[in-house]
């Protein structure tokens, strides 16, 4: 279908009949401003093609023109498989409508509106409502819809379908595999959840049954074993217990204890029978012991004599010798006093020469000091009077210095004034006016200027008011007209000048000069002076240059020599020696000094090592004397012993005594022996009390035995009725019988949830494929289209065809998360397919877009400008906008409203 | 001196002048205390019955004139039952005074110290209750003795009974042996390891021996038999439960005499459905069973079926499972095949038929787990169901 035309009138703010014309089979853009009716105009048309004329509804009253009593007319030329149609229609006053086909009229009134639906495909709607236009919805978008994505009537979407179809096959009944799932996805639900069964759903309910009724018959088995472990541990302690109670066990027991203590018993006795013989024995050895030392003793008695005679000779023959020592040492002592006092005398000696060398040398030292003191104070004096000539000269020079008032600025000062006078002058004197005289004979000397007369050819300048004395004529002042201020500027600088020289107290520059020059010569000698005097004065002794000081350290010298001279006069006359050879002798005789205390020392302690030695000698001697004394009378006694306790009878009556204790010794001895032998040592008793305390042991550990596996048995008794008493088997069994019902329960439940899960997953991906394969002839008219804006872009659709999300570069966005812009642009695009798609199946039908690229930028709009293009290639594509400036790019057929035509 | 009373309590019979016998009951493997959690709410009815099989044999002997009840092993279920569980019967036993209950430990319940059989004996028990908790000849009626061989671990291994050979009784006393355990040279088909020998009867001049732990009433010689249990409590033992009645005159063989005693009948069925048709007829069968509201079934399905047969057969089982007492089934056998007509009542042509002939390929793909496998057939089935039910909804 082709658009050729529309007319309106009543209709609106067109209260005159109104026509847009110039539309072509391509690209048509009616550009006028808001308000100006475009969509009125839009309107209007759907309303013609749509509406039955004797409608009187909303969308009819929407468009009537207010206030202007006039019907609704509306004229449409349209243009279907090469036959050009006209439809007139009239609404609300004198409704009626006419359908004209190439110039025939074909049908009135509603089967004029009828007719125009069958050449559209429209299913005719019920009386009141507005009919399903189908596809013709979706490819005209009215103002402020452009970027909702469409809804598709029934209709419509069949009308898609039945083109989809032809080419793909169908699959429909996607419906119903919808709804299926629905139930399917709803009862999935009740179970699972993303993360896993559902809390509260059967699923979850049966795993959480299935585990908590394994737990409880782990618990109740657990429990049953324990009761089965006791039965166990019972049995066995009856087994023990019946091993333990044997009679056999205890007699044995108790006879090997009688045993063990009659051995004991019988061990003891022995040991003590053993243990009074040994002591007999002792006894009589003794006894025999006592005998031999009498014998020993007495025996004695003439060696110790022989001894002590030994011991007296030894001790007379020391002491004979200490004596000797003794005196010897006296006689080494009174030597060595001798020697001492020699030595005293020696030192004497040696400090009285030492003495005289000294007095020598220090008159000769004296005397040497006198005459240098001598030879020093000329110098000193005539540098004394050197320093003050110095001084005194400096002291001139610097009063005449300081006269000089001249200083250099002051002469710069006088001297550019002087110059300023000079050139203020010499400026004057150029301004001047010159005098020029000339006399004649007669007039020679009489012309004069302040009293000076004028020699002829006498020129000169006049700077200012000069008066000329003509001597019997009169006077003639000149006044020069200008220089008033140069010559006020002279006076100034004059002033000046005279003030600089006053200032210098010279008369004039020259003298300034001469002056300053003099200061300078006056400042160099100064110099000269001071530095002189800072040599004699650091001559004169020390190091600060200061002449005050070098001169009252030179006064001070001049003094010292003075007094040093006049002493010449107390010591006598000078020694003739020369102090060097004085000082050697003073040396040599201190030398010897030395020697004789050192020799003196020498004997000295001598002297004390002699006195020592003869103490110690008389020591000895002493203790010597006194041990002999000693000695002599211990022999004496021991003599009168001798002859007491030896005698002979005596020795024979106690060796005989010795033999007979010998005898009844080695009696017993052998006695003693002979026991020994039959009697247990002390380890092998201690044995024998060991194994009695062993034995006792047994029988308590045996009996404690017992009384401990009754004990032991009579608790598991206890447990095991305590335990009986709690049906652990037959709650064990029903534990059993219920785990395998859960498990069964949740295998089912699994089951089912596998099954849903298979189902639904069946279900979703065949709807999915399906869309697919619907869907894919619309994605192939779109993707050219897609790719001018957004290349490389895929779209998801979904059943009614209209976008749901956009993928770049594999990116997924859902359709909200676009901007404005883009899903405008998508939005027009989708469009823009489904018209290609109905134009290439025979369908075609004009897109129209009111308004429909509001948001989008410059840069999309050209891209944009390139789809409509295209598209524009197949139908008819009819786009209003207020947008002039932007849409003149687009090219196209520029429609026109013609207001008030014919 | 006797009396009345002695002559019933003695249960003499006088059968013209042949000298005295003797009739009594034999039962075993009472298994009271036994679980049956998996039966859900009916639990507690089948635990009852077991109880109240105790009162059919008390009945019995009272019909039958029999003064002594012996019951050989396998009282309790369990050597620690509940107080209350271990009381029950007992008291269930008071109510017959005239019988005497002759009680063995068997297997499930030996007799061990200060176990189950001291705490009974402790608890003052009925008089007319005798414990038999060790091997030695009792006298329970003039000239009759019981000659028990009771167990006093879980797994005995030694025959038990030979002690019976020697065991000395007054010369003319008719012995009769009471004993649990399996039988010689048969196929075991019982718990207890310990293996009885058939001859013993011979060997120790038994005029009876008892037996209990085979769950089945069964002769192994004519004076050695198997009780059998009064009320089933497993498949493949016994569809009712039963007792014997035993009368012993003089010394020839003993008349024994089977009768039922139990509620329920335990029967585990097998089919295999290879066409829908067989389905129905299965059902059929099933409904046709005896006493369908006592019955206890188990039914071991086979074979391949349609969605439309499989959902068949889940409705007649849940329809069997209220008509009978209890009703268990496994299915794991039971394939899905779907034939054109199931895919067609999911979907003509569309996406559900798409997701259907999907699941379908699943299930044939022989080279897939079969647990993967047995999943799609759960989600086919399921989305058969949700669409031929849903959509009617």
């Amino acid at each position: 279908m082709i658009i050729t035309g529309i007319s309106v009138n009543g209709v609106g703010r067109f209260t005159r009949e109104t026509r847009l014309t110039g539309f072509s089979p391509g690209l048509n853009i009616l550009s006028a401003p808001n308000e100006a009716g475009k969509s009125t105009l839009f309107r209007a048309l759907r309303l013609a093609l749509f509406q039955r004329h004797s409608s009187k509804g909303k969308p009819i009253q929407e468009v009537e023109a207010q206030n202007a009593a006039m019907p609704v007319e509306i004229t449409v030329d349209f243009r279907i498989d090469d036959h050009d149609y006209r439809l007139a229609k009239q609404f609300m006053r004198s409704a009626r409508s006419e359908l004209t086909r190439d110039g025939a009229v074909i049908a009135r009134g509603a089967e004029a509106d009828e007719a125009v639906w069958d050449l559209l495909g429209i299913t005719p709607g019920s009386a009141r409502g507005e009919p399903d236009i189908g596809a013709l919805g979706l490819i005209w978008v009215e103002q402020g819809q452009s970027f909702d994505p469409h809804k598709a009537s029934t209709t419509a979407r069949n009308t898609l379908a039945d083109l989809v179809t032809a080419e793909v096959g169908a699959l429909v009944g996607g419906d119903r595999a919808r709804h299926v799932l629905e139930r399917v996805e709803a009862d999935l639900d009740t179970r699972m959840t993303s993360r896993g069964p559902r809390a509260g759903g059967p699923l979850k309910a049966a795993i959480d049954a299935a585990q908590a009724t394994r737990l409880r018959e782990q618990d109740l088995a657990a429990r049953h074993q324990a009761l089965e472990d006791e039965f166990a541990a019972l049995a066995r302690l009856r087994a023990d217990l019946a091993r333990a109670r044997d009679p056999t066990r205890e007699a044995d027991l108790r006879a090997r204890r009688e045993a063990a203590i009659r051995d004991l018993e019988a061990a003891r006795t022995a040991r003590a029978k053993l243990e009074t013989a040994q002591s007999q024995l002792a006894a009589l050895t003794s006894q025999r012991e006592i005998a031999a030392s009498r014998l020993a003793d007495a025996k004695g008695y003439q060696d110790r004599l022989a001894e002590a005679e030994t011991r007296l000779a030894s001790l007379e023959n020391d002491l004979a010798a200490q004596v000797g020592a003794e005196e010897q040492a006296q006689a080494d002592c009174a030597k060595a006093a001798e020697a001492v006092r020699a030595r005293i005398d020696d030192r004497e000696a040696a400090l009285q020469a030492l003495a005289g060398a000294e007095a020598a040398q220090n008159r000769a030292e004296a005397a040497q000091a006198r005459a240098e003191a001598r030879g020093a104070i000329e110098s000193l004096r005539s540098n004394l009077a050197e320093i003050d000539r110095l001084r005194t000269e400096l002291r001139d020079k610097r009063a005449a210095r300081k006269a000089i008032t001249v200083t250099r600025e002051g002469l710069d000062t006088a001297r550019a004034a002087h110059d300023k006078v000079l050139q203020i002058s010499a400026r004057l004197e150029a301004q001047a006016p010159r005098l020029a005289v000339s006399l004649t004979p007669e007039g020679v000397g009489r012309l004069s200027i302040d009293g000076t007369a004028l020699p002829d050819g006498h020129e000169r300048p006049l700077t200012g008011e000069t008066a000329i004395a003509i001597e019997g004529i009169g006077s003639l002042r000149i006044i020069p007209a200008g220089g008033a201020r140069d010559r006020s500027a002279l006076e100034d600088a004059r002033a000046e000048y005279a003030k600089a020289l006053d200032a210098m107290n010279v008369a004039d520059l020259g003298q300034a000069e001469a002056q300053l020059d003099d200061a300078r010569a006056l400042i160099r000698e100064i110099k000269a002076l001071e530095e002189r005097l800072a040599v004699l004065a650091r001559q004169a002794g020390g190091d600060d240059a200061d002449a005050e000081g070098a001169r009252a350290g030179l006064i001070e010298r001049i003094n010292e020599a003075q007094a040093l001279i006049a002493q010449e006069d107390e010591d006598g006359p000078a020694p003739s020696d020369d102090p060097a050879a004085l000082r050697a002798a003073t040396r040599a005789c201190r030398e010897a000094m030395e020697e004789a205390r050192a020799a003196l020392e020498t004997a000295q302690r001598t002297e004390q090592t002699k006195r020592e030695s003869l103490i110690e000698a008389r020591t000895r001697k002493s203790g010597t004397a006194s041990q002999r004394d000693d000695a002599v009378a211990a022999r004496d006694a021991l003599a009168l012993k001798a002859a007491e306790q030896a005698a002979p009878e005596r020795i024979d009556a106690l060796q005989s005594a010795l033999t007979e204790a010998q005898a009844a010794q080695a009696r017993q001895q052998a006695e003693v022996e002979a026991l020994a032998a039959a009697t247990p040592d002390a380890d092998q008793l201690l044995i024998a009390q060991e194994r009695v305390q062993r034995t006792e042991e047994a029988l308590d550990n045996h009996r404690a035995h017992l009384a401990g596996l009754e004990r032991d048995a009579a608790r598991h008794e206890e447990a095991i009725r305590r335990l009986g008493a709690e049906g652990l088997e037959e709650e064990l069994a029903n534990a059993r019988e219920e785990t395998a019902l859960a498990a069964r329960a949740e295998a089912r439940e699994q089951r089912s949830t596998q099954a849903l899960q298979l189902l639904q997953e069946t279900i979703a991906a065949t709807l999915a494929s399906g869309r697919e394969r619907f869907l894919a002839p619309v994605k192939q008219h779109l993707t050219p289209y897609l790719a001018t804006l957004f290349p490389g872009a895929e779209i998801d659709l979904n059943d009614d065809f209209a976008p749901t999300g956009l993928a770049r570069a594999g990116t997924p966005e859902g359709y909200d998360q676009l901007s404005h812009g883009t899903r405008e642009q998508i939005a027009v695009l989708v469009r823009l397919a489904l018209g290609t798609m109905l134009a290439e199946k025979g369908r075609p039908a004009p897109i129209i877009l009111d308004d429909a690229l509001v948001f989008s930028d410059d840069g999309r709009i050209e891209a944009m400008f390139d789809a409509l293009t295209r598209a524009a290639r197949h139908q008819q594509v009819i786009i209003l906008t207020c947008r002039d400036r932007a849409f003149t790019a687009l090219g196209g057929a520029m429609l026109r409203i013609e207001e008030g035509v014919g | 001196m006797l009396c009345l009373d002695s002559v019933v309590r003695t249960g003499h019979l006088r059968s013209g002048s042949n000298g005295f016998g003797m009739r009594f009951i034999h039962t075993a493997d009472w298994q009271i205390g036994k679980v049956f959690r998996r039966f859900g709410e009916r639990e507690a009815l089948f635990r009852q019955a077991r109880l109240d099989a105790i009162d059919a044999l008390g009945a019995l002997a009272t019909r039958e004139e029999a003064a002594h009840v012996l019951v050989a092993g396998d009282v309790y279920d369990m050597e620690t039952p509940l107080p209350a569980t271990r009381r029950a019967p007992l008291e269930r036993m008071r109510r017959f005074p005239h019988v005497t209950w002759h009680l063995l430990p068997g297997n499930h319940d030996p007799h061990r110290p200060n176990g189950l059989w001291d705490q009974i004996a402790a608890d003052d028990p009925p008089v007319n209750i005798r414990l038999h908790l060790s091997p030695e000849p009792v006298a329970i009626a003039d000239g009759v003795w019981i000659l028990p061989a009771p167990l006093t671990r879980k797994s005995a291994v030694d025959d038990l009974t030979t002690w019976m050979d020697q065991a000395p009784t007054p010369p003319g006393a008719i012995r009769i042996g009471l004993a649990h355990g399996s039988v010689q040279g048969f196929d075991s088909a019982g718990e207890a390891s310990n293996l009885i020998d058939p001859q013993r009867p011979e060997r120790a001049g038994l005029a009876y021996l008892a037996l209990g732990d085979w769950h089945r009433t069964l002769k192994i010689t004519p004076r050695v038999h198997y009780a059998g249990t009064p009320e089933p409590d497993r498949f493949d033992s016994q569809i009712a439960g039963k007792a014997l009645v035993v009368s012993l005159r003089g010394g020839g063989e003993p008349e024994v005499r089977e009768e039922i005693v139990g509620r329920y009948r335990w029967q585990r069925l097998r089919a295999d459905l290879q066409a829908d048709e067989a389905v129905a007829d299965e059902a059929a069968r099933w409904r046709a069973i005896d006493a369908l509201p006592q019955a206890v079934l188990r039914l071991d399905l086979t074979g391949t079926l349609s969605l439309a047969a499989r959902q068949e057969l889940e409705t007649t089982l849940e329809r069997l499972e209220a008509a009978c007492a209890h009703l268990e089934y496994d299915l794991t056998g039971l394939h899905l095949r779907p034939t054109p007509e199931d895919i067609e009542a999911i979907d003509f042509d569309g996406a559900l038929r798409h997701v259907a002939e999907e699941l379908g390929r699943r299930i044939d793909d022989a080279s897939a787990d079969p647990q993967a496998r047995a999943v799609a057939e759960a989600a086919l089935t399921r989305l058969y169901t949700l669409v031929t039910t849903g959509e009617r909804a």
